[in-house]
């Protein structure tokens, strides 16, 4: 028996939608298979988790982060650039909009505790929770204009994860070194100079966060304004998204750099029969999606954390592992920007059912309650992608299963 | 020299093998041709099987096989799938590492949860230098495989040129089943170490994530020749191993000393770039491309 | 490689079906072919070693390495089994192949174009082995272009025109003119076309090139000292068979391919510039258009539509896209051409080989404000659109003195439209001729010395 592979002359109708849905059922049932064989969690109640999730308005945020960290991935990977490093970039843009918020948009009076009733209600006053090591307080005063300083951290936190991703990309472009690989390496790196800067630099002043691994709290007035209660999802965040999705999505389409990159990722020769650099294109792709992965360090940072806390395992980033989460939805969207809020969407539900079920197992009995929603999540997402992975290929495809002998 | 010394060199005996041989294993894998992504979450699995095998079996080794045997199942299928569907490689072994990263925690944090304790290989000098000795000789073993034999030949063709080397005789898929099963074996029994020799504490989640990334970076900033592997290994190690001794040696903060291993990764493949190892140890040429030949009927 | 589509093929006599090299390697067929199959950064031994079947798998390479020695005696040739591939010169590599051929226990022995580029020296010693490979009971089949390369050691020549077969005959009995006009046809002296309007040049050369060595793809020089000149105002039409270096020349020239040696200059500003290895964009911003080998592999982008593919042209459009504007630009070209597509947004894909040439053949001529540059330009167009692809080049070239630079392995082509003819040969332009002037059977002769 052997297996025979054809080129489609016409890519399957439909296919673009069939299969990741088809890619999403299979998965999600093959998931159960699994939550069921090795941990005893009943089919049912994965099927609830995941049917909860898909109208929770919790799942909102990781979806507005989701993306914009789609439209991200879906730039460079249009172009055959695979950036794996959005953590690393997104890690870097929570630490340049932390060093704004907390440096130089702020500065800090210290006040003794007697006078701190004075400065409780006062107006641009933020006073830190604990006081700090000399038993006095420490307040937070504005130093500037709280939309500016906003728009100067997102500045700040795009151009960090620029470079970041620059310099994969000029080591992929002149070198030749897989972007792979060092995109991947380079998010460790992130995480330990995240770590020595939560430690140092940026450490709080207080005695619960100095020393502790803990920055000091962002101003109120820097912080974005959440939609609703229900939500951890920002008016400013989602006015990113849509922004960012639009101006990519007129790039992408409307222009000669935007189709040039598509035309990268199929075929690099032509692009050199028509005189284009091409190494430009890989390193401005590269360059480009560490920008907006920045962007998305900044909502993490000042709309839902206010914080940086340091990283105790490095399996557990404050992103919750989003960059590597956001490779799936540039996938299942099939590398077609219109498909990415799609997939976002269906991602983020995923995330969101991690979450659910790892609440509801703590009735079921065999230890299973004590498994993370993360890794559930894991379990959802590894499964679709890999279905996805497997199912894709009948878009462009033909399969036939034969038997050996004539 | 002194006993303190002596230990602190032998000590990393453990953490050597783990790395070492995770990382010949991916290597060798990597040598087929098939870009091996999935590395971290087999990784992972494998010290999750390796924990609850030697738990229920009472013996490490038991553990090691368990472990051994599932990665090699990952490996045939990631070998299988690549090679055989036009599909990417990057694509497929991302996926199977979030399977990997997932199927790890389901496989052992209910386990854990029921019983606290471990099995692990006893820890004393004569057993760091047998896992020292071990390793290295597996490491030779497959260098004398990969360089000196037909079977090395061919996975080594399949990795540059496969067209090529299917028409000068080789069996594609079935040479780079083989590089997966043998180098999982490798990345299996390696994590099984991670565990039971060299970080043997109470199963807790996520345990081996990001390890198999370290090993990937070994294996690259050594070109994946196995003996070169050898001295990227111990360096790694000495310097996860000892890093609190780096630390204060060099009055480094352990945050960047952890960053070290990964930023000498970087500096080792740009190194490999821009001198003449670049085509002694130049990636395999078709590393990560898809092998797709047209099949039609007779 | 290939599974045939229909027919059947006979070894001694029993049907056989191959589906992959091994197959036929087992029924005693071997092929070497131009292009040396071997992997270069394996040694010599590990190369042959790979097909040799009574080698287990865990045998030790060394273990060949006796047998190496001995055949390699045999065959006449000298290698150390242990060097690697890429450090052989092409010759070495063509003698490695053979050397493989032979201790795979070939009995048939198929040279495509094997021994063609080898120097004479190498070629007599290796007539000598086919000979001996022969009387011992062998059999080799011999492809070629080269006639007297034919007549010089076959016993039979077989000649195949366009995947046709022609006919057999035992060379004894022809001469070189005999197998010419089986090659060419039997209107391979007469013109049975129209001649386009010979074109007068201008004085002004809008490319120069001067004493040009460029490198192949397998260490050996492929374009070895050429000099030539093309006016504005005129078609120079480069005559000669696939793989002797026209290629190379043309991608030398579009900046696609390093030049170790020479001087290539394009008219800019009044004055020649010399663009010689300042890339592709250089080449491209100074209004030379460009219709590639392999267009499909180089010309267009098989995913995207007819209109992305004219807009990613730097000629044609700059930043932001006026897709309307490239639209009508498009559904002009379709028409002009008679592109068979159902719109302007079809991908390319979806289309004809015809149509997709067509586009491309279309788009370069709308950029070509100085020069075009192309190879086998109406390869994959039917008959009557070959000849009004023709009549459009030549009609740019009268009336808005285009210079053209047409490199065609159809001799009919070149001669429909060049106004001076240039043979190249194994890397050298071996002679030129005013079109008016040029005969064909003499630049017949020439090509397939």
């Amino acid at each position: 028996m052997r297996l025979i592979v054809t080129k489609r002359v016409k890519p399957l109708k439909f296919g673009g939608i069939i299969i990741p849905f088809l890619s999403i059922i299979v998965g999600i049932f093959l998931a159960t298979i699994a939550l069921y064989g090795l941990a005893r969690v009943p089919p049912l109640l994965v099927y609830g988790a995941i049917g909860q999730s898909l109208i929770s308005p919790q799942m909102l945020q990781t979806f507005v982060m989701l993306t914009i960290l789609g439209v991200a991935l879906i730039i460079p990977f249009n172009a055959a650039v695979w950036n794996i490093g959005a953590e690393g970039q997104i890690i870097w843009g929570m630490i340049m909009s932390a060093f704004i918020g907390l440096t130089v948009a702020v500065r800090y009076i210290i006040v003794s505790p007697s006078d701190l009733p004075k400065y409780t209600n006062m107006p641009g006053m933020f006073v830190l929770p604990t006081p700090t090591v000399s038993g006095a307080y420490a307040v937070e005063a504005l130093s500037m204009n709280p939309g500016a300083a906003i728009c100067l951290m997102l500045i700040v936190a795009g151009i960090a994860g620029a470079v970041w991703a620059l310099i994969a990309g000029l080591m992929r472009a002149y070198l030749d070194i897989d972007e792979v690989a060092t995109t991947l390496i380079m998010n460790y790196i992130a995480y330990y100079a995240y770590n020595y800067i939560v430690y140092g630099p940026l450490q709080g002043i207080t005695i619960s966060t100095s020393g502790f691994g803990l920055s000091n709290a962002l101003h109120p007035a820097l912080r974005f304004s959440r939609i609703s209660t229900a939500t951890t999802a920002t008016w400013e965040g989602v006015a990113l998204m849509i922004a960012i999705f639009v101006i990519a999505w007129f790039v992408l389409r409307q222009t000669t750099f935007g189709l040039r990159l598509r035309i990268l990722g199929s075929n690099p020769q032509v692009l050199r029969a028509a005189g284009i650099n091409v190494r430009k294109y890989i390193v401005l792709a590269l360059t480009i999606s560490g920008a907006i992965a920045g962007l998305v360090g900044t909502i993490l940072f000042a709309g839902n954390l206010y914080q940086l806390i340091k990283i105790k395992t490095i399996t557990t980033p404050p992103t919750h592992n989003i960059g590597y989460t956001a490779i799936l939805v540039s996938w299942l969207s099939m590398l077609d920007i219109r498909g990415v809020p799609i997939a976002a969407y269906i991602v983020a539900s995923l995330f969101q059912a991690g979450i659910n079920l790892q609440s509801s197992l703590g009735g079921v009995s065999g230890g299973s309650a004590m498994i993370s929603s993360g890794a559930l999540t894991y379990v959802l997402i590894g499964f679709v992608l890999t279905t996805f992975t497997v199912l894709r290929v009948f878009a462009e495809y033909s399969i036939k299963v034969v038997r050996e002998g004539r | 020299m002194n006993a303190g010394l002596i230990a602190i060199i032998l000590g990393v005996g453990p953490a050597f093998a783990a790395y070492y041989l995770t990382a010949i294993g991916h290597g060798l894998f990597e040598k087929s041709g098939i870009l091996n992504l999935a590395i971290d979450g087999v990784f992972t699995v494998g010290v999750a099987v390796a924990y609850v095998a030697a738990l229920f079996a009472g013996t490490a080794v038991a553990g090691s096989v368990a472990a051994l045997v599932v990665a090699v199942a990952f490996g045939l299928l990631i070998a299988y799938l690549a090679t055989k569907l036009p599909i990417s490689h990057g694509a497929i072994g991302l996926s199977i590492m979030f399977v990997g990263y997932g199927l790890a925690a389901l496989i052992a944090v209910p386990i854990r949860s029921q019983i606290n304790a471990v099995v692990s290989y006893p820890m004393n000098v004569g057993v760091d230098i047998a896992f020292i000795i071990f390793s290295i000789v597996i490491g030779v073993l497959v260098h004398y495989m990969l360089s000196r034999t037909k079977l090395g030949a061919a996975i080594r063709a399949a990795g540059e040129n496969p067209h090529a080397a299917s028409s000068l005789g080789v069996n594609v898929l079935r040479v780079r089943l083989i590089a997966g099963m043998l180098g999982y074996a490798l990345i299996g029994l390696g994590a099984s170490f991670y565990f039971l020799a060299y970080t043997p504490a109470p199963y807790s989640e996520g345990m081996g994530m990001g390890q198999g990334w370290i090993a990937f970076a070994i294996s690259l900033s050594a070109g994946r020749h196995p003996i070169l592997t050898i001295l990227s290994a111990l360096v790694f190690a000495e310097l996860l191993y000892n890093k609190f001794v780096l630390q204060g040696y060099l009055g480094l903060s352990v945050h960047i000393t952890k960053m070290i291993p990964y930023l000498a990764a970087l500096v080792a493949m740009v190194i490999f770039m821009v001198t003449p190892l670049k085509r002694k140890l130049a990636p395999p040429r078709a590393l990560g491309k898809i092998y797709f030949k047209e099949e039609r009927t007779v | 490689m290939y599974v045939p589509d229909s027919g059947e093929i006979y070894v001694n006599g029993r049907r056989v079906i191959f589906t992959s090299p091994i197959d036929a390697i087992r029924h005693g067929i071997s092929l070497v072919s131009q292009i040396p199959q071997l992997i270069g950064s394996l040694t010599i031994s590990e190369n042959i070693i790979l097909g040799l079947e009574r080698f287990g798998m865990m045998a030790n390479i060394r273990k060949v390495e006796n047998y190496i020695r001995e055949e390699s005696e045999e065959v006449g040739i000298k290698v150390d089994p242990n060097t690697e591939v890429w450090k052989l010169s092409y010759t070495q590599k063509q003698l490695v192949e053979l050397l493989r051929a032979v201790m795979l226990g070939a009995k048939i022995l198929m040279l495509d174009e094997a021994i063609t580029f080898l120097p004479i020296r190498e070629k007599r010693k290796f007539y000598k082995f086919m000979r001996k490979f022969a009387s011992q009971g062998g059999s080799v089949i011999l492809i070629t272009h080269k006639i007297p390369e034919a007549l010089e050691v076959a016993d039979r020549i077989s000649v195949l025109r366009r995947g046709k077969y022609v006919g057999t005959v035992e060379t004894r009995a022809v001469t070189i003119d005999d197998v010419r006009k089986m090659m060419f046809g039997e209107r391979s002296a007469q013109i049975t076309y129209e001649r386009l309007p010979i074109s007068t040049p201008d004085e002004k050369v809008v490319l120069d090139i001067k004493d040009l060595w460029v490198m192949g793809d397998y260490g050996a020089f492929s374009v070895k000292g050429v000099k030539l000149q093309v006016r504005a105002g005129e078609v120079l039409g480069i005559a000669g068979i696939a793989g002797n270096g026209q290629l190379e020349l043309v991608q030398a020239i579009m900046g696609l391919r390093k030049v170790s040696k020479g001087r290539i200059a394009i008219l800019a500003n009044g004055g020649l510039e010399d663009v010689t290895n300042k890339g592709t964009g250089k080449v491209r911003s100074l209004g030379i258009g460009y219709i590639p080998d392999e267009p499909l592999k180089f010309g267009v982008s098989m995913e995207n539509n007819i209109e992305e593919n004219l807009a990613m042209l730097p000629a044609i459009a700059k930043g932001i896209i006026k897709w309307r504007q490239i639209r009508g630009f498009a559904n002009r070209l379709i028409s002009e051409f008679n592109v068979v597509t159902p719109s302007s947004r079809t991908p390319v894909k979806l289309l004809s080989g015809g149509n997709i040439m067509k586009v491309l053949v279309a788009r370069e001529l709308s950029i070509a404000r100085k020069l075009l540059v192309a190879y086998n330009p109406t390869r994959a167009l039917d008959e009557v659109t070959a000849v009004m692809v023709r009549k459009i080049i030549k009609e740019k070239v009268l009336k808005e003195r285009l210079a053209v630079l047409l490199v065609s392995e159809d001799l009919d082509e070149i001669f429909q439209v060049s106004d001076t003819v240039a043979v190249m040969n194994s890397g050298r332009i071996v002679k030129t001729f005013p079109a008016e002037k040029a005969e064909r059977d003499q630049v017949e002769k020439l090509m397939v010395m």
